[in-house]
């Protein structure tokens, strides 16, 4: 397992490279194309879906997911935008260094990649420990936050242990759309164990609910109505600390809202990109 | 709240941000926290300087950047907190150490000189600990390191805007630790350095309405021994610090006496700190601009070789008195 000390390299190194971007057929089904940029030390992949030239907003998944889990609401959202996925590095199809990058770790390749695609102030939607990289973004680089959907957020300080989280993910299995297991299952294998469980560990370190207060963007914290893994009293609190944050609570779905209800949240995503007080019907 | 036996961190690795490490105290922390193999970010308002201070740390072969800062500017500390985190993806130590100070008999200090020094060096702390304690309380660890000074414990005459925002910065500290353990945020630590007179350029950078030459009063210690101060303070924090002997004595002795302290010490800046013989021009020093050049971390008030000739002297005494003791005893 990777120190918790582990430095990365110096911005100004990691920025000397100008950044090769690549574009390709997508690399999984149904999604649009796949995009490939020489960035944060990886070749990070993106999944895209939707018009070109249409307003994008930028995926981020979980704890071992990739891009694929977005698909059902990046097609729900392609009518009117793109919708760009990533697979941060060591996830998905962007190879990650030997050591399981930390929370920071994640979010400085991220910034990296949001800058090197000129991506700055795309709206993010993330997904559970996905949340927590987004917010980290705050903490060096503000300026490249725009509106910001934070689904399922990670991890609830009242649980921050291995077996109450093991407990609770199993737990959410049944409100899961069944086809999300097989999924999940293919990406858990692609990161493999030991980098699941050390960023696992850098999750549970990681103290989310400290840094909302830096974040000055509109944010909606999102939650399935029956996720075990982000109870209602943690969002309430998520919500309540950010300086421009509502809370959503989306009827029937589990923890991963954006593959199992994605309709629901696709409503939200374009109710808070408009501008408008999302609630769970998209009034 | 008992510090006795916290634990700190290790210096190795750490990332330390430095405010007024272009000049005494700062720079000599920068340096020694540099040998001790932590990755450093300077701060202060000369650039030039900061960058000497960084291409000498890297000659330790430690990792420095210097990042331009005036630390009344709420917006450029914040900014100097995210340098640190994206250059070395943490932040592990905080060292306030930026601060000016002025003389003046009371009604003749001009009343912005007073703010100023008020601002930078009460608000600049203030400034320091919001952001380190930001990215302190979302890690759960780190040590906020500030320097006050035995002024913040025995006041000064002439320098009351300066004594003022010494004793103002205990008390921040004091009230933050009062707050962590309200939290119970047990890996967060907040320590107070009281040094007695260092040898820094300070003297020459005040501002001074006295009409007459500001000089360190003796005993004077090397600002090197501040620095080791502070390294100890990340490994095993303790609540607050005083570096040289001379201070600690002028403590005790204002808290056996306050009176007659208050008085003594009146004397002795009188007599000693301002200069009878060498007169000044009035100056605002370097409050609202720095002093030219590239800076340096000592003042020429030769405290290392003083601190030298004193350790020399009490380590003879001692061999003597053990040696007497010893055909005493025979
Ligand atoms: N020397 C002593 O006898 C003594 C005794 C007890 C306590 N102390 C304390 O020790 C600390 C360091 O003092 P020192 O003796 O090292 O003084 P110094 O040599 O004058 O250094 C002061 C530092 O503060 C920086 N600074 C001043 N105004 C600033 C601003 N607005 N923004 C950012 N940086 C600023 C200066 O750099 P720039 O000019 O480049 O900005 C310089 O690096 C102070 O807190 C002082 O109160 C000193």
């Amino acid at each position: 397992m990777s120190s918790p000390r582990k430095v990365p390299p110096k911005a100004s190194a990691r920025r000397a490279r100008s950044p090769r971007i690549t574009t390709a057929a997508a690399v999984s089904a149904g999604w649009g194309l796949s995009e490939f940029t020489e960035v944060a030390e990886s070749r990070v992949h993106a999944a895209a879906l939707g018009p070109d030239g249409a307003p994008e907003v930028v995926c981020v998944h979980g704890l071992g997911c990739s891009h694929r889990y977005f698909l059902p609401l990046a097609q729900q959202l392609a009518a009117h935008l793109r919708v760009v996925a990533v697979d941060l590095p060591g996830f998905g199809q962007t190879p990650g260094p030997p050591a399981a990058l930390d929370i920071r770790g994640l979010s400085l390749a991220l910034a990296d990649w949001l800058r090197a695609t000129r991506r700055a102030r795309v709206p993010l939607i993330a997904n559970s420990a996905g949340c927590q990289v987004v917010v980290d973004l705050a903490t060096h680089s503000p300026e490249l936050l725009g509106p910001i959907v934070l689904v399922g957020a990670t991890v609830d300080r009242r649980a921050r242990s291995h077996p109450q989280q093991l407990w609770r993910l199993i737990c959410d299995v049944p409100f899961e759309n069944p086809a999300l297991v097989p999924l999940l299952a293919r990406d858990y294998l692609t990161c493999g164990p030991r980098r699941f469980l050390a960023t696992f560990q850098h999750m549970l370190a990681d103290r989310i609910e400290e840094k909302l207060r830096l974040i000055r963007v509109p944010a909606a914290v999102v939650r399935g109505k029956r996720d075990p893994i982000a109870p209602a009293a943690w969002g309430r609190e998520l919500a309540a600390r950010l300086p421009a944050g509502r809370y959503v609570e989306v009827a029937g779905a589990g923890h991963a809202v954006n593959f199992s209800s994605p309709v629901k949240l696709a409503r939200i995503t374009r109710a808070l990109l408009e501008d408008r007080m999302p609630d769970e019907d998209g009034a | 709240m008992s510090y006795e036996g916290a634990i700190g961190m290790r210096v190795k690795d750490a990332v330390v941000v430095i405010t007024g490490a272009s000049s005494g105290i700062g720079r000599a922390t920068a340096l020694l926290f540099a040998r001790k193999g932590a990755a450093v970010v300077l701060a202060a308002r000369r650039e030039e300087a900061l960058q000497q201070v960084a291409a000498e740390c890297e000659k330790h072969g430690a990792r420095a950047i210097a990042v331009p800062t005036d630390v009344t500017n709420a917006a450029a500390v914040e900014a100097l907190g995210r340098a640190a985190i994206r250059h070395f993806g943490r932040l592990d130590v905080w060292v306030n150490s930026a601060a000016v100070t002025g003389v003046a008999p009371f009604l003749e200090m001009p009343l912005e000189d007073f703010r100023r020094i008020l601002d930078v060096n009460i608000m600049g702390y203030v400034h320091g600990a919001r952001t380190a304690l930001t990215y302190f309380r979302s890690q759960g660890t780190g040590v906020l390191i500030n320097v006050s000074s035995v002024l913040g414990v025995v006041p000064q005459p002439y320098g009351h805007a300066y004594t003022m925002s010494k004793h103002a910065v205990r008390a921040l500290s004091a009230s933050l630790r009062q707050e962590l353990h309200l939290s119970e945020a047990r890996g967060i630590h907040v320590c107070t350095v009281l040094p007695a007179t260092i040898d820094t350029p300070i003297y020459q950078h005040a501002a001074n309405y006295t009409g007459r030459q500001v000089r360190a009063i003796p005993p004077v210690y090397s600002p090197e021994r501040v620095a080791h101060a502070i390294v100890d303070l990340v490994r095993t924090p303790r609540r607050e610090v005083v570096v040289g002997p001379g201070g600690r004595g002028l403590m005790l002795q204002s808290h056996l006496a306050p009176a007659l302290t208050e008085r003594l010490l009146a004397r002795q800046v009188d007599r000693t700190h301002l200069s009878r013989k060498k007169p000044a021009d009035a100056t605002s020093g370097n409050l609202y601009e720095p002093t030219p050049g590239l800076g340096s971390v000592h003042g020429g008030w030769h405290g290392r070789r003083r601190t030298a000739t004193r350790r020399l002297a009490t380590a003879a005494a001692l061999i003597t008195a053990i040696a007497v003791l010893r055909r005493v005893r025979r």
